[in-house]
């Protein structure tokens, strides 16, 4: 994929955006300023000041999902632009953490900036819909531990959501459900439980209304081809351009298999990561993936 | 003469490429950094794929690095053979040669700078599309409605101008065109450059162009955004290149009043050269010459332009066009 054939150095740079959790007041500090163009667009689109939002939160907004979602995709959106004024340099791959999706598409040319906001204000709008549910992170047990040790207590209410490095997972399931789990799992040897605010069960079966809708109101958009190849959080290898919509409909509902993700990057040639957005949850997971991953032979 | 975006195509300067080692290493260094930066080469894109010249050759990604390699890249051959110009003119994008050629910022700066405009417009404008319509520029002015949206990008000659839309304001115009069998042409530029929709990049663009170090032009430029020289390159002429309207007809005719000139085409197409043809008083003493253009022997015309400077040499009425030149330089506007 990287196209040299003159034997010249090769970096494979890769290009990454965090999801929700990495949202903080102060973030696109400096940034606004420098696309007041892009910022106006953003605004309009979602009838509030967004760096109002970002900077300084005056109601306490950052944190619900309705309101994540944008700030962020637009955060991480200028901080790609920002570091693209700076460097010019593209990636020769991108990938994103759930939400963080969405601005590697951004990034490949699938749709433009203005899409882009409008696609994640609606994926938020029918995300925040759902209620209910919650979300843990489970750090120190291996996925099939967590598995097997959920089936054998006979809780089958709880799904995967997030596939971070090969210790650190997150759950999706039922309130009441998720507090049952937490006696189990942390006697099958987790390290940490910890509950994440969050308002509702995403990346699992309790989003499948969601899901349904967000299809339906894929349907009106156009799409161009990607120009830089997408890692897709559903299937842990690049998008296929045909199946994009569909693929962005059903990750609401499944896990973000990022482990598996990185792993197929790191086959390339001197894979380079960069993260883009605010934070530095992903670099901490690549490290960590880097570090559980056995040696793999190169890519061909 | 340097040509800006719609001058390029498939193959562009092929025969320089394979057989004049200056233009070739010129092309080859300047692609290394083309991959640095956008992971793709446009010697594999240009020359080794073998795409038909006739297709549209038209991803600005590849397009603005590609026009600037080649112009400098042929402004190099004809430097290293000492034929040095009097004057650099420079179209849109073709300014960027010009400053290179000039002094005024380096090549690598130049690329850099291209590619980045390149990226952001793919990213941030609308798409749309550009048009040349031959025939009197009048016609917006006696047709309001037919030209709702569009803006008039260009002036290139008499009968010769171009208008930049989004893409459904643009249909709209060509069928109207077409209901009165004026022809028009579709440039190969997916972006509405020189018209108020790409203005959603005037911040960004400011920004990049304000880290650019900017000296003073060695050899003097004239550019077709004021119609006169660019005393003094500045980071705001340069969005000024992209944004404003482009007034070739004005710039030719006011050079004129000095003249006459010989003007040599360098940019891809040979268009310019065209331009100028159309735009010469019949009694002018001008003459114009093409080195590149799609039906190739970019040899051969380079050739006959060394012989033409040979022979002006041997007639001891020299090279350089003896003339006093433009008269009012310094303040960056000519008297006619």
């Amino acid at each position: 994929m990287s196209g040299r054939k003159d034997g010249l150095e090769i970096v494979t740079r890769i290009y990454v955006f965090p999801g929700q959790g990495s949202q903080k007041v102060g973030m696109g500090e400096g940034l606004f300023d420098r696309f007041p163009e892009q910022i106006a667009i953003a605004d309009a689109e979602l009838g509030y000041s967004l760096p109002n939002l970002c900077l300084r939160d005056p109601s306490n907004q950052l944190n619900q999902t309705l309101f994540t979602q944008p700030a962020l995709f637009v955060v991480n959106a200028l901080t790609f632009l920002n570091h693209l004024s700076e460097t010019g340099k593209l990636p020769v791959f991108v990938a994103g953490h759930s939400l963080g999706e969405y601005n590697a598409l951004f990034a490949a040319g699938v749709f433009d900036f203005r899409t882009g906001v409008r696609l994640v204000k609606q994926r938020a709008v029918l995300m925040a819909r759902a209620s209910g549910g919650g979300m843990a992170a489970v750090v120190g047990l291996i996925p099939e531990q967590i598995r097997q040790a959920l089936a054998a207590a006979g809780l089958n209410s709880i799904d995967i959501a997030n596939l971070n490095s090969r210790t650190q997972t997150v759950i999706s399931g039922p309130e009441k459900d998720l507090g049952t789990s937490q006696t189990i799992l942390e006697r099958a040897g987790a390290q940490l439980f910890k509950r994440l605010p969050v308002s509702a069960a995403f990346h699992s079966r309790y989003m499948a209304e969601a899901e349904q809708d967000f299809g339906a109101f894929l349907e009106s958009f156009v799409f161009a081809e990607p120009r830089i190849p997408v890692v897709s959080n559903v299937t842990a290898r690049l998008h296929e351009s045909s199946q994009i919509k569909q693929m962005l409909a059903r990750q609401i509902t499944q896990p973000v298999r990022w482990t598996e993700s990185i792993q197929w990057l790191l086959q390339q040639p001197d894979a380079e990561f960069l993260e883009l957005g605010p934070g530095n949850v992903l670099a901490g997971l690549i490290r960590r993936i880097k570090m559980e991953t056995p040696a793999l032979p190169a890519a061909r | 003469m340097f040509a800006g975006q719609g001058s390029q195509y498939y193959q562009m300067g092929q025969e320089l490429y394979e057989r004049e080692p200056v233009f070739r290493q010129f092309v080859e260094r300047a692609d290394r950094l083309v991959q640095e930066l956008i992971n793709e080469s446009l010697v594999e894109v240009i020359y080794r794929q073998r795409a038909n010249r006739f297709e549209p050759f038209h991803r600005l990604l590849h397009t603005h690095p590609a026009i600037l390699i080649f112009e400098c890249a042929i402004a190099e051959v004809l430097l290293r053979r000492g034929l040095r110009p009097d004057y650099l003119l420079g179209y849109s994008l073709g300014e960027y040669a010009c400053l290179v050629i000039s002094g005024t910022i380096s090549f690598e700066v130049a690329l850099v700078t291209v590619i980045k405009q390149a990226e952001f417009v793919e990213y941030c404008v609308p798409r749309g599309q550009m048009l040349a319509i031959l025939d009197s520029a009048d016609l917006v002015d006696r047709h309001p409605e037919a030209f709702r949206r569009c803006a008039v990008a260009a002036y290139n000659s008499p009968r010769n101008f171009v208008v930049s839309a989004p893409t459904e304001a643009l249909t709209q115009l060509q069928q109207f065109l077409k209901a009165r069998e004026i022809l028009s042409v579709e440039l190969p530029v997916d972006y509405p450059f020189h018209s108020p929709h790409i203005d959603v990049l005037q911040t960004v663009s400011e920004a990049i162009f304000s880290r650019v170090g900017l000296s003073s032009p060695q050899i003097p430029i004239i550019t077709a955004e004021l119609g006169g020289f660019l005393n003094k390159p500045s980071a705001k002429h340069l969005w000024d290149v992209t944004r404003n309207l482009v007034d070739f007809a004005k710039t030719i005719c006011q050079l004129e009043a000095s003249g006459p000139y010989l003007y040599v085409d360098l940019g891809p197409s040979g268009s310019m050269a065209t331009a100028v043809k159309y735009n010469l008083k019949r009694d002018s003493q001008s003459e114009f010459l093409t080195v590149s253009s799609p039906f190739g022997h970019e040899g051969k015309n380079l050739e006959s332009l060394f012989e033409k400077r040979a022979e002006s040499l041997r007639t001891a009425n020299t090279f350089r066009v003896e003339n006093p030149g433009p008269t009012s330089r310094p303040d960056g506007s000519y008297s006619s």
